[in-house]
């Protein structure tokens, strides 16, 4: 891909220490029914669910799914989320219908 | 890098992102690595859109300090075989890792090289309905007309290229859409905040959806990818219809003076007296100079000294200038004072400052200066309120 960004020659941290990976990210494709409910500082489930051949880590508000996670670290979350890690996304700021989130283990 | 970001994403991924939200079907074919593809699958899949991968060993990587600085470049190799696309709409961007060749019939085309932008028709690709979308330099480079207007360059661009309609971007100024019979300015959008990475892959996704999947006017589809464009400077997030349709950004108000070629002097206050603090101004000199902007800076133009060598200096450089773009971290108390005198002078002043306290800026925002607390933010708004006066 042209033009990736932002890390900068960094790879994907393998998921030796789950308790460790926090990641600052947007939500990918942010549902807007769900968010209006959303506010800064709200505490949102994370979760991987399975669909078009892809299991995709989503975040949940009171079941849910609000939008999704396409970080670089998608690979290292979603593997400790199967190996039994739980995590929440705490929301950062929400600005015209997108959301940003702070995803850290409980 | 400030303020932190990092996401995979490259120009063709994000206008796969921003035509998908827009409601638009998109196929994706990229150059990309193992473990980046899984990271776009998995976007992919959320946003609903198909990629077709071309599979590298190493996926390209940019870095960057903030989000006007020209970034450095990681994983640069080999040319890959080109990628061939055959299809009724395409987007075709410039690659780094290689080529495309398209055959489409309507196709929007972003050479995404201001050195040395390639001519669509050079690697094979063929279009019936092409439009063009550049930016000045690019133009410029294309034509081999550098310092012409837009309107000759985008005439030339129609008349001796094969494009159908040609866009030619121009920052503050919007930009000049030539459709085949006469050019057309559309504005560009304020935005509360500034975030610039991606910014024009946005307004080609933007052009492309309203131009070829919703059969819109080129003029309207520049006027339409504009205003997402603004939505995606200040969110960082792809708009849908609906949150495109309740965004409702003010365009850049530009003078007659600077539309006829008359560019303000913007006195650039901070303080030098560190490593830190000197590249910051060194950041902001550059990036000032960049948006087209002339500038006195006091630590170039006068440097250190005492105050018999330096202040009366500094202060009629205040006088000559029409606004200041003054860096407010730490409350430098020359900068302080240069702010103050500016506002007595009662000329504009876009005080950038992160990390003071509101009631530390309290005298700064009562007296009509404009507070930003990221920094492309306080060029774009320096670059702004210049294009009015």
């Amino acid at each position: 891909m042209s033009g990736s960004g932002g890390g900068g020659g960094g790879g994907f941290a393998p998921p030796d220490n789950c308790e460790a990976i926090v990641i600052d990210t947007q939500l990918s494709s942010p549902k807007p029914a769900v968010l209006a409910g959303i506010h800064v500082h709200d505490k949102l489930d994370v979760t991987v669910q399975a669909g078009s051949g892809v299991e995709s880590v989503v975040v949940l508000f009171n079941g849910e799914v609000a939008g999704g996670l396409a970080s670089p670290e998608v690979r290292s979350l979603r593997e400790c989320i199967l190996r039994g890690t739980k995590y929440y996304a705490e929301v950062t700021d929400k600005n015209e219908g997108q959301v940003k989130v702070r995803v850290r283990a409980k | 890098m400030w303020p932190g970001w990092k996401e995979v994403f490259g120009s063709a991924g994000r206008a796969a992102s921003a035509i998908s939200c827009m409601g638009g079907q998109v196929d994706l074919y990229t150059y990309v690595d193992t473990l980046a593809q899984e990271v776009l699958e998995s976007r992919a899949a959320l946003e609903d859109f198909h990629v077709i991968p071309t599979q590298v060993s190493q996926s390209i990587a940019f870095e960057y300090h903030h989000s006007l600085e020209t970034p450095r470049i990681y994983g640069l190799g080999k040319q890959e075989p080109p990628l061939s696309v055959t299809a009724d709409r395409i987007v075709r961007f410039g690659l780094l890792e290689g080529d495309a060749i398209v055959k489409g019939g309507q196709v929007v085309y972003d050479p995404q090289s201001a050195s040395s932008p390639e001519l669509f028709c050079t690697n094979g690709s063929t279009a019936d309905n092409l439009a063009l979308i550049l930016n000045r330099r690019e133009a410029e480079s294309m034509t081999g007309l550098p310092g012409r207007s837009p309107e000759n360059l985008a005439e030339h661009l129609i008349q001796h290229s094969e494009a159908q309609v040609v866009v030619i971007k121009l920052g503050a100024e919007g930009s000049l859409v030539h459709d085949g019979a006469a050019g057309h300015r559309v504005p560009a959008y304020q935005t509360k905040r500034v975030w610039k990475i991606g910014s024009g892959d946005n307004f080609v996704a933007h052009f492309a959806f309203h131009w070829m999947n919703e059969g819109k006017s080129p003029v309207e589809s520049a006027d339409l990818a504009s205003q997402g464009t603004a939505y995606y400077c200040q969110t960082r997030g792809f708009a849908t219809p609906d949150l495109l349709n309740a965004f409702k950004p003010k365009p850049v108000v530009v003078s007659k003076a600077y539309l006829a070629g008359y560019r303000p002097l913007v006195y650039l206050a901070g303080p030098f007296f560190t490593l830190a603090q000197l590249w910051l101004v060194e950041q902001a000199l550059a990036d000032l100079k960049a948006m087209g902007l002339r500038v006195f800076s006091p630590y170039h133009e006068v440097g250190h000294g005492s105050a018999d060598d330096v202040v009366q200096l500094d202060l009629e450089g205040i006088d000559k200038a029409d606004l200041v773009f003054a860096i407010g971290d730490g409350l430098d108390s020359g900068t302080i004072y240069e702010v103050g005198y500016t506002c007595a002078k009662a000329k504009p002043v876009i005080f950038y400052c992160e990390n003071e306290t509101d009631e530390n800026k309290k005298m700064m925002g009562g007296s009509g200066c404009t507070l930003c607390d990221d920094y492309a933010t306080a060029i774009y708004q320096t670059l702004w309120t210049a294009c009015a006066l």
